[in-house]
């Protein structure tokens, strides 16, 4: 009897140590890895909509300021500085990018 | 390679190591998820979400315990989180309770094979048991991790498992008998 119960118990054991038959695929480390890059890029891109819309939403509450509380004398001078900040702000990205593009690259080569 | 050395790698970035990590648990994790989930679809996302979970949460691993422990704490809760929220039965049910299944007809056991025979009881049996059965026997946790893991009194954890052997080594009886005869 005590024979039959030693069996019986060390055959449970090692049935219970035994692995389970699911198994994840090979390439399972990689799927993983895949899916985090994919909400990263997710979250990078959801980031970039919400810092835009923040700005568009600043720059069209500002405007709706403008127009509301400066009066109509002044809206052409301002008109005027609106004209000149375009070309201004186009020649300093124009600026950034060619110090980025040949400047900076060469500074890191040397 | 060393858990420190291995967790201080991926928080560097090396993806290297995070892809080591998931190797050498995932052996583990997919054992906690089979013994709770049955799907196989949930059963194979649900990995994936723990290893995510894993990555995203390693900046607070303290080192209190085995990496190993404290990734089976995250599977055993989030498969726990699965099933309450497919609305299963999560709650402690009494092992005695439970008409178990060994088979459609009285002597079907004879011709199943042992290891499915004895896997279908395991399967039958209520969450905590099947949960201290794993990490026990399959994954060689010791009692203080088990408690850790699934944060049931070290008492109760051993009274399941003490409950759920002698349960299994009864309704296995006659299939030993059996294999006795064999022999």
């Amino acid at each position: 009897m005590n024979d039959r119960n030693a069996f019986s118990e060390d055959h449970l054991e090692r049935e219970l140590r035994k692995s389970l038959k699911f198994e994840l695929p090979a390439d399972f480390s990689s799927q993983v890895i895949q899916k985090i890059e994919a909400d990263q890029q997710r979250e990078a891109a959801r980031t970039k909509w919400i810092y835009l819309a923040a700005v568009m939403g600043f720059v069209a509450l500002s405007v709706v300021a403008l127009i509301i509380f400066i009066p109509a004398e002044a809206k052409s001078q301002m008109l005027q500085i609106v004209g000149w900040s375009i070309p201004l702000g186009l020649l300093v990205v124009l600026f950034q990018y060619l110090d980025q593009k040949f400047v900076k690259k060469r500074i890191v080569v040397g | 390679m060393d858990d420190r050395v291995l967790v201080n790698n991926i928080l560097a970035g090396d993806q290297l190591a995070f892809r080591m990590l998931i190797e050498q648990h995932q052996r583990l994790v997919a054992h906690m998820i089979a013994r709770l989930i049955t799907d196989d679809r949930d059963r194979e996302e649900l990995c994936q979400d723990v290893f995510i979970k894993v990555y995203h949460s390693i900046g607070t691993f303290k080192f209190d315990s085995k990496l190993s422990t404290w990734i089976a704490t995250i599977a055993y809760r989030m498969g726990l989180n699965l099933l309450r929220k497919q609305k299963r039965q999560v709650a402690e049910q009494d092992l005695d309770s439970i008409a178990f299944m060994v088979g459609k007809e009285d002597r079907e056991f004879e011709r199943q094979d042992y290891s499915d025979f004895v896997q279908s009881l395991v399967m039958q049996m209520p969450l905590p048991y099947r949960t201290v059965l794993t990490l026990y026997y399959l994954e060689g946790f010791s009692y203080p991790e088990i408690v850790k893991i699934t944060e049931m009194p070290e008492g109760t954890v051993k009274n399941y498992l003490f409950r759920a052997k002698k349960k299994l080594k009864e309704l296995s009886q006659p299939y030993i008998g059996n294999e006795i005869e064999k022999l």
